[in-house]
């Protein structure tokens, strides 16, 4: 491990924003976690499922159960990754069984339940420590008393458990009938068997699995995260990284300084220097070694300033930067093309740009054309929406019926008025004044088409006469109801007079036919 | 292999060529918030409905009563958050309580409009259920934005820069002038170093102060000694008291 090779931002964080910082670690390399996650965790969740086939209700339980175990080939990779190397994906699987086996049992026992699951897996696993070492170096870690690992696992059992609930919530309305559970039948029965589909079961297990997927690589990585920060208050990692650039700057600095200075005063003097200071007798070796590395580092400042003195070139560097570059955009805008000589030679290509619009515009003609044709024949078929209804061609359900009387034309006598006429001679007042206004009543109704339906009564048909007949029908049609009411059910008589003018003015007659 | 260093800050550019730092907020501490604001508004419709039904119905009668309780509930539900990141405080009281407030990306306070939308697009970041959308969308944006966010352009933020609490104890060292110019970065670490010393074992104060030895030119209890003096320069360049400062810091010379 090497400080200086740290991909993560270090500085002391509130313990929530930690946990941020671990998402954001699983965040920017979410692609190869999932590939190892996907390579390690699934056959092991395969595995469960085939063994528990026949009770999927317990698939889920078993799969959260075995967390601890998808835990460690995420960590091992982002603990890897967060100090910048980050292990491929056979370098990761080597280490596959070793990582679960590690410790395995008291994770999936009784440590299992613990709040600070992820909070103090970077320690059992990266640091290697077991038991009663491990619990020492927990307390050790959290400054806080652990409150905040053990809110963080609250707060993603949360998101996991909203999340599964949600996505099951979600896709519920995709399955099949058969595969949705009876909810009426199980709250009235608890017959949990009876009411739940199978295929419920496996699809709750396999969805559990795809958040679990989603949701716990984020959640290690937040562990992880919160594990670095508490490492990093306690042992000043960020201090430690600051001081190390620090010392790094300082002696390279230093360096230039020293060999600027020789530079100045020339090599020749320097060494005249040395060799005064070291005195009458210098170590031949000693000396030959200084002059060399003297003038190796000459020629390397040589060759660098000499580039950086000249003010064109420093200038010109400056201005390469990227805070000096010019950024250009280019706005493509419509413009009326009225060189027709250049159309003629596009078209010439069979598949250049004019080709293309050729076929576009033919296309706009057959979809125009296509539209009239369509627009032509629904007018047609709907013809009967436009043309005015001046005489309904839909035949009216004329009424064969009226208070009890048959008006069919079938039923009445061809001459109506001499039938009435020989009624009323034969003294039978009723059947003729009842042949009158049946006869009226068939021709209303068939002829004129007056809407008489066969519940009503003479009052009714008298008011819809009015409305609908013309004059000279009608107020004959008055008087011929007013005589008919009388002699049927007032049983007045009809004086001979009446009952001759009715005969005489009797309308309904085809025109041009016998009177 | 160069990676961008992963980190919780996200820098912003403002439209003036200003660079702002934005202390953005997960979804972990973003659903603890959601989850007491929920519970505090169940309560809130609870008690609402327990005063409601045993008053109400005598003066406006039972059905009235049923209408009212039920707008007030959907008032409950679609502005309890407008109104309260809408305010001052720009956070509702889960929020505050988690120590968080909504902010618009440019760092100034939301406007209505904005609280509106970011609270209205619950309904899209609640599909298909339980914020499923809003949850993976959090998790998979740099800003840890749901869809409402993104749209009304806000971000949740921790409010309060985290007060470092050290230890009160004195310090024995000589306030003395760096040796060397220092940058921005390393006066911080310098002044980091002697808040946070007292947390630290005795050897790995002396470990790191043995690592800046190019500006102490001094290893071990000695170089630690004049690390801390730098320091303490660095605080107060001048004894204005007299006396010995007695500054929240290392107190780790005893001798």
């Amino acid at each position: 491990m090497r400080l200086e090779d740290i991909t993560v931002a270090l500085r002391p964080r509130q313990p929530w924003e930690s946990v941020d910082l671990g998402c954001a670690m699983v965040r920017r390399d979410f692609g190869r976690v999932m590939v190892l996650w996907i390579c390690t965790v699934l056959p092991l969740w395969v595995l469960v499922c085939v063994l528990l086939r026949s009770v999927p209700e317990w698939i889920p339980l078993v799969v959260w159960w075995l967390k601890p175990l998808y835990d460690r080939v995420p960590l091992y990779f982002l603990s890897r990754a967060a100090f910048g190397v980050r292990p491929g994906f056979f370098e990761t699987w080597k280490q596959w069984p070793r990582l679960w086996i590690r410790n395995c049992l008291p994770a999936l026992l009784w440590r299992r339940l613990s709040f600070m699951r992820s909070f103090a897996l970077p320690a059992q696993m990266l640091e290697g420590l077991r038991g009663a070492a491990v619990k020492k170096r927990i307390q050790t870690l959290a400054t806080d008393g652990g409150s905040s690992g053990v809110s963080m696992t609250f707060a993603f059992s949360n998101i996991e458990l909203a999340a599964w609930i949600g996505l099951m919530w979600g896709t519920y309305g995709l399955l099949p009938e058969s595969a949705q559970p009876d909810w009426a039948g199980l709250f009235q029965s608890f017959d949990f068997e009876g009411t739940i589909p199978n295929a419920f079961l496996w699809w709750g297990a396999v969805c559990h699995m795809v958040i679990v997927t989603l949701v716990e690589p984020f959640y290690v990585g937040a562990g992880f995260a919160l594990y670095l920060n508490c490492r990093t208050r306690i042992e000043g990692w960020d201090v430690e990284l600051a001081f190390r650039r620090l010392a790094t700057r300082l002696t390279s600095a230093t360096a230039v300084v020293i060999l600027a200075v020789m530079m100045i005063f020339g090599v020749q003097s320097s060494v005249q220097a040395e060799e005064d200071r070291f005195g009458r007798n210098p170590t031949p070796t000693l000396r030959d070694d200084f002059l060399k590395e003297i003038s190796s580092n000459l020629e390397k400042i040589k060759k660098e300033p000499a580039s950086q003195t000249d003010p064109a070139t420093a200038v010109r560097k400056v201005l390469e930067e990227p805070e000096f570059e010019i950024h250009k955009r280019q706005n493509p805008e419509w413009v009326w093309d009225d060189d027709k000589s250049k159309d003629k030679k596009a078209d010439s290509k069979l598949l250049g740009p004019g080709f293309l619009g050729a076929m576009l515009e033919l296309l706009f003609w057959a979809l125009v054309l296509g539209l009239g044709v369509w627009l032509v024949v629904y007018l047609v078929k709907n013809r009967h929406l436009f043309v005015t209804r001046s005489v309904s061609k839909v035949p009216v359900q004329a009424p064969k019926v009226l208070m009890g009387m048959n008006i069919t034309r079938e039923s009445l006598p061809d001459d109506i008025v001499a039938a009435a006429r020989a009624a009323w001679a034969a003294g039978d007042f009723q059947e003729a004044l009842s042949l009158l206004y049946r006869g009226s009543l068939s021709w209303l109704v068939n002829r004129r088409r007056v809407p008489i339906s066969d519940s009503d009564t003479e009052e009714d048909c008298l008011v819809k006469v009015l409305q609908a007949g013309d004059k000279t029908e009608a107020e004959y049609f008055r008087q011929l109801t007013t005589a008919w009411v009388e002699v049927a059910y007032a049983v007045l008589p009809v004086s001979n007079e009446e009952m001759g003018a009715l005969c005489d003015r009797w309308p309904f007659v085809e025109k041009g036919g016998a009177a | 292999m160069v990676v961008a260093r992963a980190d919780t800050l996200q820098s912003v550019e403002l439209a003036d060529g200003v660079e702002i730092q934005l202390r953005v907020a997960g979804p972990a501490v973003r659903s603890m918030a959601y989850m007491i604001d929920l519970l505090i508004r169940i309560g809130v419709d609870i008690l609402v409905a327990i005063l409601a039904f045993m008053l109400l119905p005598e003066l406006v009668g039972m059905e009235m009563t049923n209408g009212l309780f039920l707008l007030f509930v959907f008032f409950m539900e679609w502005f309890y958050n407008v109104f309260f990141e809408a305010g001052a405080k720009g956070a509702t009281p889960g929020q505050r309580s988690m120590k968080l407030r909504v902010m618009s990306v440019t760092g100034g306070p939301v406007s209505l409009a904005q609280a509106v939308m970011r609270n209205f697009l619950r309904v899209v970041d609640f599909m298909p259920g339980l914020y499923l959308t809003g949850i993976v969308c959090m998790l998979f944006t740099k800003r840890f934005q749901r869809l409402g966010d993104l749209v009304a352009n806000t971000v949740v933020t921790y409010a309060e820069v985290p007060t470092f609490m050290a230890p009160h104890v004195e310090i024995r060292a000589e306030r003395r002038a760096p040796s060397k110019v220092l940058t921005r970065e390393e006066q911080a670490a310098l002044l980091q170093f002697l808040e946070r010393a007292p947390l630290w074992a005795d050897e790995r104060r002396i470990e790191l102060a043995t690592l800046a030895r190019p500006l102490t030119e001094a290893a071990g209890v000695e170089g630690l000694r004049r690390l801390c003096g730098m320091a303490l320069w660095l605080q107060a360049p001048e004894d204005k008291s007299g006396t010995p400062p007695s500054l929240k810091g290392a107190g780790m010379f005893r001798s």
